[in-house]
């Protein structure tokens, strides 16, 4: 299961992934690790045996830690780029790609390309036969030589199932199935459900340890309509959490327990389903400003956190324009006192404590912050003007070059780009080098307005298609007289990690740069295409490094360098055709891969 | 009922092309082909049979005040001009286009044989034959979705209302206030284009605000109705009839005195 | 503002989608009305050796005539829908005036050349028709004919002087539309 599941650095609510290299062994350490005296995540026990009783129900107890050790740990960097290596390397066997379209998004395209091809096995779910799901026949390539076996399952668009979006305000809108999906596609959650109950079934009569999770996962929603889909509120309930003896819901995530007695998804959702089948984030009043009768807002319904610092110390509002809650020091709580935080969105912060409350010293939660420490999340309660830990670079910005720049630094000539950038040195991830006269442009690749990343949710649409039907590079009238490229001339971009042919626009909006006194040129390269859909090209992803920031391994290939030339690009690949030269090399196969590739060359078997 | 139409201001339109993709979805109309043209971000080149909103892009190199040379884009949602005197709607033989009662011009399309004579006639090259139905088309101002009570696909999709669809009175004047304020501001190019118009065309029931002249944008800086030719083509071919008619008659009545 | 510019150097108009379908209904249509004409005058002010003039511009006129319209009915669209022409007359749409004109020729033609097909005795085959064309009161019918078949000759010119094609509205071009028979008629004279 740790080589076939996905592995999350955090689990739902923002609880963490147990990790072995922190040797988290034992529920206690985890929770030592985790859980903080002061501040709001001293309920971090709460949540994640809730968690725990929601994935494993009977079978997570107080004897066996609430069934810790079925977890995964953390064994190294699982991020996304860190993953492809592993694939690479021949270490991953299998691999689900639901809605995401490595092949022609991933940095290093080739790279990712060339990873897929080490897998035994892969299951692509997508709207359309996409980049990645047709990986093992595309252009230049013989498909004989690939052993990995690719299932493609269609899948429901957004508006052919039930479901909810979430956006980065927090807010759940929940909407209906509008139309029924064509022919055999289906949702996520007709998906996985179905998966899970066959990986019961194959492994309900083992006796081994670590088939245990899979045999006591708790998988319970009901099925309805033709098709036999979840009954997603099923999936609301469980996400807002119930107590295990009556079933009956919980009210918000105050009523979760740390015995066992209370099952909850997501915590932060906890109060998603107040009572039972009241589904807030179905709610639809608005009015003119917070609008707290819109869906729901996770936690809490709270629109803005840490709303306490809209009040001053004393509890009155900064200003009256901008007033949002403030304390009332008489009103009346309906049980004998005084005193509570009111206003326009629900408090974050203890209900009836009063501004002047003074920190406990060995207080526990939030008992140990004063009335005047609106941060409850943070141990000091208090707001942070830089991270103090937890990052391996900063606190205070500076200026690196990029990795592949075509120019020094003048800051640091002797450090010129970030020193804890995570580098991949490998054969297959060849880098430009820094000013080097080979790669003398700037280049950065960037978005279209009528397209979408990479072509898989646009480039299958015709509308969309013919707006921007081929892959461009935007060039300087000054780059393009100096390389004799006129206005639609084909041209070839390349770097160490492969080239890709664009049509030319030559356009005033690009501006050569006078840089140490000399001209760098720059080139925007949008990375819409492939070599599916309505509409191909090459795909822009290809001339990437495969370079990461050191603190979640978000990739630092915006901006880096390339050479250009006019004309059509020249590589032939294994059918002859001319295709984009992918990488420089091949790596050797793993040993079981050569020794399969071994019999079909002796004729021993068919591919 | 007062007259509907479209004022499109181009100073507010972001390029986003939600207008073609809008019309094109509401009216079911095929994509016209993947070409990539090279002129700026527009690959549709133009209004056809099954393109009725088309966005122009015009990259427009100024030299700026000493800070070297600045570009300004300029964006357009080409559009029917739905014009008070039609050159499409006088040319039609069978009657198919018509005003309605929103006062648009539409071309009712189980009438029109395909004769393709609109087609030259429009002074703006909008409406064409489709290659496809044999008939002439072009933007019919959503008059399904008037006829609902509810705004022309274009307009409720374009994210800035640089389109906005309503009574015209009431655009021309909103059109106008705009103008003035874009020159309060120091914007003197803007002007409105359709509005005010003393041409055959007369004003436009689709008008637009534009920031260039109107060649810049592919359109006619003097729109001319065509069938104001009418008279004097008909004058002038009458005398060479006439002419003809009297010197083949004078010759056979010498013919038959001979 | 800046002087005046294109837009990428794209055409403004749109051309119409016609072809030679269009190109030889032109031809054919100044050759009926004038070959009409011619024989409608000799047969009005010609003397009896005129008469072969009046048979072969009405016999002219008729295959033109015949012929035009296929013509033109190949080149829409919608070809089944071809009757809907016929619908309303326009005043001001030249290709509405051309159609209702070509359609009132067409029956003169086809009366008079009827009246002559009857009188050359071509029609006895057909006793009933034969004698209905010869009691046709031809003079008259051939002269509202010609007056229709001039202007079928002539509207073309009109019809392309009124679309919003520059070259085709200058002046010179309504000239050289009128008919050319009459043209060819005199100058063989």
């Amino acid at each position: 299961m740790i080589r076939t599941g996905s592995i999350l650095q955090l689990l739902p609510g923002y609880l963490v992934t147990p990790s072995a290299l922190r040797d988290e062994f034992e529920l206690d350490t985890y929770i030592q690790h985790n859980c903080q005296e002061a501040g709001w995540w001293v309920h971090y026990p709460e949540y994640f045996v809730s968690l725990m009783k929601a994935w494993y129900g009977n079978a997570a107890t107080a004897e066996n830690d609430y069934a810790f050790n079925y977890l995964p740990r953390i064994v190294g960097d699982h991020s996304d780029l860190a993953m492809f290596v592993t694939m690479k390397d021949g270490i991953m066997k299998g691999f689900f790609s639901l809605g995401q379209n490595p092949a022609a998004g991933g940095v290093n395209a080739g790279f990712h390309r060339a990873a897929l091809e080490k897998l035994d096995w892969m299951v692509v779910r997508d709207l359309y036969e996409i980049e990645t799901a047709a990986f093992w026949k595309r252009p230049g390539i013989d498909p004989t030589m690939i052993p990995t076996e690719v299932f493609f399952l269609p899948a429901a668009s957004h508006v052919e199932k039930e479901g909810s979006f979430t956006n980065t305000q927090r807010l759940i809108q929940y909407r209906d199935q509008a139309v029924d999906s064509p022919d055999d596609a289906r949702s996520e959650n007709w998906f996985l459900t179905e998966l899970c109950m066959r990986l019961k079934e194959r492994y309900k009569d083992s006796t081994k340890e670590r088939d245990k999770p899979i045999q006591n996962l708790v998988w319970n929603y009901r099925r309805s309509g033709p098709l036999q889909e979840p009954v997603v509120e099923d999936i609301v309930k469980e996400i807002n959490g119930y107590t295990i003896a009556d079933g009956k819901v919980v009210k918000d995530f105050t009523q979760l327990k740390a015995d066992g007695s209370t099952a909850c998804g997501v915590w932060i959702f906890s109060g998603i389903m107040p009572e039972e089948g009241m589904n807030l984030a179905r709610r639809r009043n608005p009015d003119n400003y917070v609008s707290l009768g819109w869906c729901f807002t996770w936690p809490a319904n709270r629109h803005i956190l840490y709303n306490r610092a809209s009040a001053d110390p004393e509890g009155k509002p900064w200003s009256e324009r901008k007033k949002y809650i403030w304390w009332d020091p008489e009103h009346d709580n309906g049980d004998g006192t005084k005193g509570r935080w009111v206003g326009y969105d629900i408090p974050d912060f203890p209900e009836t404590k009063p501004p002047t409350a003074k920190a406990e010293p060995m207080g526990s939660g939030l008992d140990a912050h004063s009335g005047t420490d609106p941060f409850t999340m943070n141990v000091e309660g208090r707001g942070r003007l830089y991270v103090p830990t937890g990052l391996t670079d900063g606190p205070l910005p500076t200026h690196y070059e990029p990795v592949e720049s075509p120019v020094t630094n003048l800051l640091y000539p002797k450090m010129p780009t970030n020193p804890v950038v995570k580098h991949w040195r490998r054969r297959d991830n060849p880098e430009n080098g820094m000013a080097n006269p080979q790669y003398p442009y700037a280049i950065t690749t960037y978005r279209l307005t009528e397209h979408h990343v990479g072509g898989a949710m646009s480039r299958w649409l015709p509308w969309l298609s013919e707006l921007q039907p081929a892959l461009f590079a935007e060039i300087s009238e000054e780059l393009a007289a100096e390389k004799g490229v006129k206005q639609g001339d084909w041209i070839t971009i390349w770097t160490e990690r492969g080239e890709v042919e664009a049509r030319a626009l030559v356009t005033p909006r690009m501006k050569p740069l006078k840089i140490e006194g000399r001209t760098v040129h720059q080139i925007g390269l949008p990375y819409h295409w492939g070599y599916q859909g309505v509409v191909k090209g090459d795909i822009a992803n290809d001339l990437l490094l495969l370079i990461a920031d050191r603190n979640v391994s978000m990739h630092e290939a915006k901006a880096f360098t390339c050479n250009m030339r006019p004309g059509r690009r020249s590589h032939q690949g294994q059918d002859g055709s001319i295709v984009a030269r992918e990488l420089p090399f091949v790596l050797p196969d793993r040993p079981a891969v050569a020794a399969t590739k071994q019999r079909w060359q002796d004729g021993q078997e068919q591919p | 009922m007062g007259q509907m139409g479209f004022f499109t201001d181009t100073t507010l339109c972001i390029g986003c092309k939600a207008c073609e993709v809008a019309c094109k979805q509401w009216n079911q109309l095929p994509a016209d082909g993947y070409t990539f043209t090279g002129h700026s971000y527009d690959n549709t080149g133009a209004l056809s049979a099954t393109t009725w909103r088309h966005v122009a892009f015009i990259e427009h190199s100024q030299p700026a005040n000493g800070t070297g040379k600045s570009v300004n884009w300029l964006m357009m949602s080409d559009v029917c001009k739905h014009c008070t005197y039609a050159g499409c709607m006088e040319a039609c033989p069978t009657g198919a286009i018509i005003r309605n009662e929103f006062g648009d011009v539409f071309v009712q399309p189980d009438i029109c044989n395909g004769c393709g004579y609109c087609v030259p006639s429009c002074p703006f090259g909008v409406v064409e034959r489709s290659r496809d139905t044999g008939l002439a088309a072009k933007c019919t101002l959503c008059y399904d979705r008037q006829k609902d009570g509810i705004e022309p696909a274009c307009a409720k999709a374009c994210p800035t209302d640089s389109i906005t669809f309503g009574d015209l009175d009431e655009l021309k004047a909103r059109a106008r206030k705009r103008v003035h304020t874009l020159h309060e501001r120091g914007e003197t190019a803007a002007y409105l284009y359709g509005v005010d118009e003393d041409t055959s065309v007369g004003d436009l029931n689709a008008f637009f605000l534009l920031m260039d002249r109107p060649s810049v944008y592919n359109l006619p800086e003097k729109p001319r109705l065509p069938q104001n030719n009418l008279v004097p083509g008909f004058m002038a071919s009458l005398i060479a009839a006439s002419f003809l008619t009297l010197t083949t008659a004078f010759s056979l009545w010498r013919r038959g005195r001979k | 503002m800046n002087k005046a510019r294109t837009y990428y150097d794209l055409p403004l108009l749109k051309k119409p989608s016609w072809s030679w379908e269009i190109m030889l209904y032109f031809f054919l249509g100044g050759l009926a009305g004038g070959s009409f004409l011619v024989s409608t005058l000799a047969d009005l002010l010609g003397s009896k050796q005129d008469a072969a003039v009046v048979r072969a511009g009405r016999f002219l006129a008729l295959i033109c005539i015949l012929i035009s319209p296929i013509l033109l009915i190949k080149d829409l669209g919608r070809p089944e829908r071809f009757h809907h022409m016929l619908r309303v007359l326009k005043l001001r749409s030249a290709m509405s005036l051309g159609t209702w004109a070509l359609t009132i020729f067409g029956i003169c033609c086809g009366f008079t050349t009827g009246h002559q097909l009857a009188k050359d005795g071509l029609l006895n085959w057909f006793p009933l028709l034969a004698r209905f064309m010869k009691a046709m009161p031809v003079k008259i019918i051939e002269s509202i004919g010609s007056i229709f078949g001039l202007f079928v000759a002539s509207y073309t010119g009109v019809l392309l002087a009124s679309t919003a094609v520059p070259v085709w509205g200058r002046c010179f071009s309504r000239l050289v539309f009128p008919p050319r028979s009459p043209v060819s008629r005199c100058s063989s004279h």
